[in-house]
């Protein structure tokens, strides 16, 4: 069992700490990026890492690209200059000099993303971790994993969320676009529960992780045969999207009739041109029907209804 | 799943077996009819029961 570091500091039944310690103890390295997880799941369980069950191949990218969005992993972009500023701890102090202890000061974190990964549209998706209660894991450079242990689990570090503060920078003569974000850890998270997966136990290089890409879905049209529509992934200029190209297999999508609840066998997908696709059907969709097309490729999400005519 | 690829379009072996050319010709409307035709020839020639997937550009 390990030692629960998630303790109360000052309870009676503690007693005077040791301080000797085994050689050859792992560090913390700079912090590479982050990676976002909703504290709890849509059931109210918390989100973390059960430490009693050995990772495989595909532990880690199963939790970016878990269809349940409360359980998901968001891996964020490299971020630079990052600080860790630490508040003063707060004390009542008596005329006499005699001191209470108040609380600690918060740990804030400030950092910023360049150029490609600071858009306006990572300004948005940012934004809206704003309105979520969520905790952070954050991958160092050196491919670790660090997070709040608590029993057998490693869990996220909890956010004050209502402090979470990203901000665009226009590029300048000596700076380059820049989205600076801000934000302080939730003011009871205890730093010495601090620890880490490495890169070797768990058999990845946690800042490899990337985020699943939204797909976005112009529908022209629908009939009881086959759908057409634009798929498009974001991040373009005003006249020009980023399509979403090569998804021509089979395996790609997911058709569902919503009015009957039931999945429609794709009979064939085609690229007619850069992420414009027919997919055809023969049985399972009528006139009036709602259909929802789907993206399942993986490292992609996003879907799209449509009343077939 | 097993499926076939001719040009720009994938296409689920099953959907264009026991149908003859014109049939297949008609449940896909939207495609190529020289894609349909070839699709249907090479489902009509690929193995039943293998998930091999038959690719041609």
């Amino acid at each position: 069992m390990a030692q629960n570091l998630a303790f109360d500091v000052c309870s009676c039944t503690i007693g005077p700490p040791n301080s000797g310690a085994p050689n050859c103890i792992p560090l913390f390295g700079v912090v590479n990026n982050a990676i976002i997880v909703p504290l709890k799941d849509k059931d109210n369980n918390r989100n973390g890492i059960d430490l009693t069950v050995t990772p495989t191949a595909s532990t880690w990218s199963d939790l970016v690209n878990e269809p349940d969005p409360w359980k998901r992993w968001y891996p964020q972009k490299e971020m630079n200059d990052v600080t860790w500023p630490k508040a003063d701890t707060q004390f009542k102090e008596a005329g006499s000099g005699k001191k209470a202890k108040l609380r600690p000061g918060k740990r804030s974190m400030e950092g910023y993303f360049w150029e490609e990964d600071a858009t306006p549209e990572h300004l948005g998706k940012l934004e809206q971790w704003e309105c979520l209660k969520f905790g952070i894991f954050y991958p160092d450079v050196n491919g670790n994993l660090i997070g709040s242990r608590e029993g057998d689990f490693l869990y996220p570090i909890p956010i004050d969320n209502n402090s979470w503060d990203p901000r665009f920078g226009f590029p300048v003569e000596d700076d380059v676009q820049n989205i600076m974000l801000s934000y302080d850890w939730d003011r009871n998270f205890k730093e010495r529960t601090l620890q880490m997966i490495t890169a070797k136990s768990a058999g990845i290089d946690f800042t490899t992780l990337e985020g699943l890409q939204d797909v976005y879905f112009t529908v022209s049209a629908a009939s009881v045969t086959d759908i057409t529509f634009d798929a498009e992934l974001g991040f373009g200029t005003a006249y020009v999207d980023n399509k979403f190209e090569g998804a021509d297999q089979l395996t790609d999508w997911t058709l569902t009739n919503n009015t009957t609840a039931l999945a429609v066998t794709i009979d064939s997908v085609t690229e007619n041109s850069p992420g414009n696709y027919t997919i055809s059907y023969s049985t399972g969709v009528s006139v009036g029907n709602e259909l929802e097309i789907a993206v399942a490729k993986t490292g992609f999400e996003g879907k799209a209804t449509q009343t077939v005519a | 799943m097993n499926q076939i690829k001719v040009g720009k379009t994938t296409f689920r072996v099953d959907s264009l077996r026991g149908i003859n050319q014109k049939e297949a010709i008609k449940k896909f409307p939207k495609v190529n009819e020289e894609i349909v035709k070839q699709a249907h020839k090479l489902a009509k020639e690929a193995p039943k029961e293998t998930e091999k997937e038959t690719e041609k550009e």
